[in-house]
């Protein structure tokens, strides 16, 4: 007979943060190395301020492991990490009494950077800073929910939680910010295209 | 001009973005022969790429090994908070200091506001405010209590005997003994309120909110404490105000030390305790949203202001009414700085200045003024 409940074996992730949960500080410490990347990176969508990122983070280990017997168990660590590390971002933001964020996101990192080296043709990296200026006339919810969908690869059902809004919303939210996006990015690129011929 | 739909299918591929962001060489045959089929699909992928890239910005540069320095930072710092909070737990079972300050008897209730027995029924309410109705049955063995309840959907000025006011704001409660003792001032507090407390060094002024106590000589500040909330705020806006828990193990010392002690905060700074985590951490007030009331931001400074303006300042500050001939005292202006005065000392200056008088009269302060030349 066959299963067919999906999650019989639980993911390599799954088994750290059950041992973390029963006090194993291995598990816990290969858990947060493996996560501590994607949280800062996730932070600086709203800080420039890596101090405010880093505290932030700290807290968040903190408090994960002094509560680690209440936690539950999860379906993604990466979720359950990526939306308290976001509560605990607004948190430390509000001591470090710097301005509250839903405004900001994003607002740092979608410049042209050195970091674009990698496209190697000049049109390329054109076409780059056209879609990151785009990006940044989206309002920042839209972009959050791009960035979670199609960077962090959350789940609709996912952003959804975390944002505490209906999935249906987010779904919709990302085909509108994507269509509004290629209307801009080609009007701009058009306009591109004329100014340099 | 390429598809939305296809270009939301494209970046859905769970295989596209690991080609893109994890720079996976070994799939760059299979886009590139996805890409010959048909020639139009050329667009599409640079455009998602670039759409990727952008949305991912600068990658996260850190060395592997400041990661693991920070990672084995946190643990030690949650060990030892976890002992810590251990100890703290310990004296809390053992010893609740504020209980010994109080015989333990019977005595009567005295309430201002009658939707006492209407709260009382509801089950939520009793365990917002079970520590502190704790605190002041504690209070209430040994003298008459008297208990402010806002209930209303504005704030509420509470006198107190020394002469210190109080903002009340709603959905709070506050109770005072009706006559101070001659060492210290006590009032508990449950919910928010701005104090402004009449200066008397001799006699310290202590607000018992939940968990936290606050030692006052004089001086104005906010303190929110609500029964579900999980922080406890208490925020100064003028003067010293010292701050601790009711567990603490120097509590006593802490309240009749002659100077203020223990976690001193100055204006424009806040202590915020975290009940889940029993912890006390001060920090800087720069966010107005955490002062709701129009005091809290008024400094009750004025130049050549007319009376009628001064008097709508402190009717919205206070919330309370003032009335008075505003046709004979038209001309009246005042010249002063008021700061954090209590609001009765302000009416004594404000009527000096102008020569008139006040009376309190129910709930309404009546101003008789002569007119100013």
């Amino acid at each position: 007979m066959t299963n067919r409940f999906k999650s019989t074996q639980p993911s390599q992730e799954q088994i750290l943060w059950n041992r973390f949960r029963e006090g194993d500080e291995v598990a816990f410490t290969q858990l947060s190395k493996q996560f501590y990347k994607t949280l800062v990176h996730y932070g600086g969508k709203f800080t420039s301020n890596s101090q405010i990122i880093e505290d932030a983070i700290q807290d968040l280990l903190i408090k994960l492991w002094l509560r680690r017997a209440s936690l539950s168990e999860v379906e993604s660590v990466k979720f359950y990490l990526l939306r308290a590390f976001r509560n605990q971002l607004f948190k430390t933001l509000q001591t470090f009494k710097a301005v509250p964020l839903e405004e900001d996101f994003g607002d740092i990192h979608f410049e042209d950077s050195s970091e674009t080296s990698f496209i190697e043709a000049e049109s390329s990296k054109n076409m780059l800073h056209k879609v990151s200026y785009s990006l940044k006339q989206l309002p920042e919810r839209q972009r959050e929910i791009l960035y979670l969908r199609f960077y962090q690869d959350l789940r609709v059902e996912e952003i959804a939680q975390l944002l505490q809004i209906k999935p249906q919303s987010v779904s919709n939210t990302i085909q509108r910010a994507l269509s509004t996006l290629r209307e801009n990015w080609e009007i701009s690129l058009m306009f591109f295209c004329w100014f340099i011929s | 001009m390429i598809n939305n739909k296809e270009f939301q299918e494209l970046l859905e591929n769970t295989s596209f973005r690991a080609w893109v962001f994890e720079k996976n060489t070994q799939d760059d045959a299979y886009w590139t022969s996805w890409v010959a089929e048909d020639i139009s699909r050329k667009e599409l992928v640079e455009k998602a790429r670039t759409f990727l890239l952008s949305i991912q910005g600068k990658s996260v540069d850190l060395e592997e090994q400041y990661i693991d320095l920070q990672i084995r930072k946190a643990i030690q710092q949650a060990k030892k908070e976890e002992k810590t909070i251990v100890e703290e737990i310990e004296i809390n079972e053992v010893v609740p200091i504020w209980k010994r300050y109080w015989a333990v008897a019977a005595s009567v209730i005295v309430l201002l506001g009658a939707t006492w027995f209407i709260l009382n029924n509801k089950n939520e309410s009793q365990q917002e405010f079970a520590l502190y109705q704790q605190q002041i049955s504690e209070a209430k063995a040994s003298d008459e209590l008297l208990e402010v309840i806002n209930e209303g959907q504005k704030s509420k000025l509470v006198q107190l005997p020394d002469g210190s006011s109080i903002v009340l704001q709603k959905n709070s409660r506050l109770s005072y003994k009706k006559a101070f003792d001659a060492e210290k001032r006590e009032v508990y507090l449950v919910g928010e309120a701005f104090f402004e407390v009449a200066k008397n060094p001799e006699r310290p002024f202590f607000v018992y909110a939940n968990e936290l106590v606050t030692k006052v000589l004089g001086t104005s500040f906010t303190i929110k404490a609500f029964g579900k909330d999980q922080d406890i705020r208490v925020i100064v806006k003028t003067g010293r105000v010292s701050v601790f828990t009711q567990t603490d193990n120097n509590a006593t010392q802490l309240k009749n030390n002659r100077e203020l002690t223990g976690m001193v905060l100055t204006a424009n700074q806040q202590a915020i305790y975290q009940r889940q985590e029993i912890r006390l951490v001060k920090a800087i007030i720069d966010n107005p949203v955490i002062l709701t009331l129009p005091i809290e931001n008024q400094k009750f400074e004025f130049v050549a202001t007319p009376i009628s303006e001064v008097f709508g300042i402190l009717e919205e500050s206070y919330g309370v009414d003032i009335v008075y001939d505003e046709e004979v005292m038209s001309k009246c202006s005042i010249t002063a700085k008021l700061g954090d005065e209590p609001l009765f000392e302000k009416l004594k200056w404000i009527c000096s200045i102008t020569e008139s008088s006040y009376e309190v009269s129910d709930g309404q302060i009546i101003i008789t003024g002569k007119p100013c030349k």
